[in-house]
């Protein structure tokens, strides 16, 4: 049982060591995790943050192409407008997504990838002395979600890439297409 | 609902973003969740309010919005100087025609259209309330509807961006009506406001009430002309202080017969934001100001204070006639005579000799208010009313205005 356990931890280890050595020249690593805030426009004009957390698989296609599998969880409406005290409304969500890009690498690791998700999205509402029997404002949803990320990867130090990106994102049956503006920042494992 | 988002996001995948778009969340008659005013409260004299859902069967579209009459605009750039000049509104309304039709975010809840966000519920809330106004002209005014809407139809500007020069912005925490644009506007709501303003009931037909006055006594008065001699040229009440009191009061006094609400901003500020008592034109409330044109200075609001007065007086006169505030066939009859004498009363005013004033045809208000004027009009305003209506109006406009705010000489047809 011993030698059985020894035998697949040096298997891995020497899997884990041999991509390592495949990626040792190249400014992506096989697995990357990090972080994603973005900013975004909120109804009326202003700005809010959403922030995000993301892993990264890369997978070696062809000369300096790489494809990137990636799952990202992140969450938005912690900032909103100001709004009149007896009646607002608090639009919050959060979302998983799978991410399936292309980067290229070089100096710079530019990139482009497809997120498909799913949002769950509830309604903080606040209504004083305001009678909510017929309403249905706080019914929370599922949305299914679709974005386009472009980015421009930015390799600090051998394991930190930081990468500037836009993302034009939309939510079924939520009809306001998005852009997002935001910074990757991944860390090599 | 399980099967409907299922199929949209197939569609969406399939189509990939293009399909995610112009998705029609329902069919017509949409009904929409708004926020209704549903009365005021017989202890304190606060509006009730309700989310509910409610039929809107002439809403034609509402991705974007649109009926048969009022379009509501996404974020049109204006000119202010343009705005403040009759002869450049072209350029106003050009700007405000080239812009997009707003789409509020909603979604599908079990047939209900439910907005996502304030502004959405501010708009749609809105419309329910302009549209509940326009249908009711023909009873408010005794005029067929189009009378009173233009052949253009009605704007509505949803968070209008404004320039001036090289400055730009985007004002908060108010409803407007613009004349000779035949255009409202909503702006976006603040933390000084206790409910958003542009969705409130009694605030929109209070708007509503400033385009009856334009299309009354306004039109009547007649389009600025300052190349014409003496006090008598046309528009010549257009910029008087008083007269923008009384255009205020006339709004206060439609939003009471069209949606029964006896104080147009009750429901709008926080307390510390303005006096909502200066407001109430029902005194009876312990809450309400009280004030005459003699203590004016107990009134904060300026000429707001004389349009209290004026709605005051019509409100009690309603009641010293036996009227009934929550009976909506009194309050409607009570609104015909008024607004047929809305019309007259420039006409009337023109009996006699005005001198010129400071300012006259410009773009901002005479310096104050002139008692003569508003002693004028509240005399010419008595004139067009029927004799059955006279003597109750000509006993609160005495009470309330006094003998500065309606002087003796004027006062010939309450005799």
């Amino acid at each position: 049982m011993k030698m059985r356990t020894f035998m697949t931890v040096a298997t891995l280890v020497s899997v884990a060591t041999a991509i390592r050595a495949a990626y040792a020249d190249t400014a992506v690593k096989p697995i990357a995790v990090g972080v994603a805030p973005s900013a975004y426009s909120l109804e009326n004009g202003t700005w809010a943050v959403a922030p995000e957390l993301l892993g990264y698989g890369y997978l070696h296609l062809d000369g300096a192409v790489f494809a990137r599998l990636g799952a990202r969880l992140g969450s938005r409406g912690w900032f909103t407008p100001d709004m009149p005290t007896a009646l607002n409304i608090h639009e919050r969500e959060v979302s998983f997504a799978g991410d399936f890009g292309l980067v290229h690498q070089g100096n710079v690791v530019p990139s482009l990838s497809l997120q498909l998700g799913l949002a769950h999205r509830w309604f903080d509402v606040t209504a004083m002395d305001i009678d909510r029997t017929m309403s249905k404002f706080g019914r929370s949803e599922w949305l299914p979600m679709i974005s386009l990320q472009a980015g421009l990867g930015l390799p600090l130090s051998k394991r930190l890439l930081v990468e500037p990106f836009m993302r034009f994102e939309t939510l079924v049956s939520d009809t306001r297409l998005g852009l997002r503006w935001g910074i990757e920042a991944t860390l090599a494992l | 609902m399980v099967s409907k988002t299922n199929t949209l996001a197939a569609l969406c995948i399939a189509n990939m973003l293009t399909a995610c778009v112009d998705i029609e969340p329902s069919v017509r008659p949409f009904t929409v969740e708004v926020l209704a005013f549903t009365g005021n409260d017989p202890t304190t004299g606060a509006g009730n309010y309700a989310l509910r859902p409610v039929e809107l069967p002439a809403l034609l579209s509402v991705d974007p919005m649109y009926d048969s009459i009022f379009r509501f605009v996404e974020q049109p750039n204006i000119d202010l100087d343009a705005l403040s000049k009759l002869a450049d509104l072209d350029q106003v309304l050009t700007s405000v025609r080239s812009a997009a039709t707003y789409v509020p975010r909603l979604r599908d809840l079990d047939g209900t259209l439910v907005p996502r966000d304030l502004m959405s519920l501010q708009t749609v809330s809105a419309y329910a309330a302009f549209r509940t106004a326009a249908d009711a002209i023909p009873e408010v005014t005794g005029l067929p509807r189009s009378a009173i809407i233009p052949a253009s139809g009605l704007q509505v500007w949803v968070k209008p961006v404004f320039t001036q020069g090289a400055a730009t912005t985007r004002m908060e925490t108010n409803a407007f009506y613009l004349p000779y644009t035949d255009s409202f506007g909503l702006l976006d709501s603040s933390s000084l406001e206790r409910r958003p303003i542009g969705a409130l009931g009694p605030v929109v037909t209070h708007e509503f009430g400033h385009h009856l006055f334009h299309r009354s006594f306004t039109q009547a008065d007649g389009v600025c002309d300052e190349d014409a001699p003496g006090g008598n040229y046309p528009g010549r009440f257009a910029s008087d202080r008083g007269i923008a009191g009384i255009n205020e009061g006339f709004a206060d006094w439609t939003a009471f017969v069209i949606a029964g609400a006896t104080n147009s901003l009750i429901d709008a500020f926080e307390p510390e934001v303005g006096n909502p008592g200066e407001r109430a034109i029902d005194v009876r409330f312990a809450y309400a100001t009280k004030f005459t044109y003699q203590t004016l200075a107990r009134c904060t609001g300026d000429y707001y204070c004389v349009g209290t007065l004026f709605a005051r007086s019509l409100f009690e006169a309603f009641l010293a006639r036996s009227g009934e505030p929550s009976d909506r066939q009194q309050r409607m009859a009570a609104s015909r005579n008024v607004f047929a004498a809305m019309v007259a009363a420039p006409l009337h005013m023109r009996e006699r000799t005005w001198p010129r004033p400071d300012k006259a045809c410009a773009a901002e208000l005479s310096t104050a208010v002139d008692d003569e004027v508003v002693s004028g009009f509240l005399g010419a305003f008595v004139a067009g009313l029927p004799a059955s209506d006279r003597a109750s109006v000509c006993e609160r406009f005495i009470a309330n205005f006094g003998d500065t705010g309606f002087k003796a000489e004027f006062r010939g047809a309450c005799l």
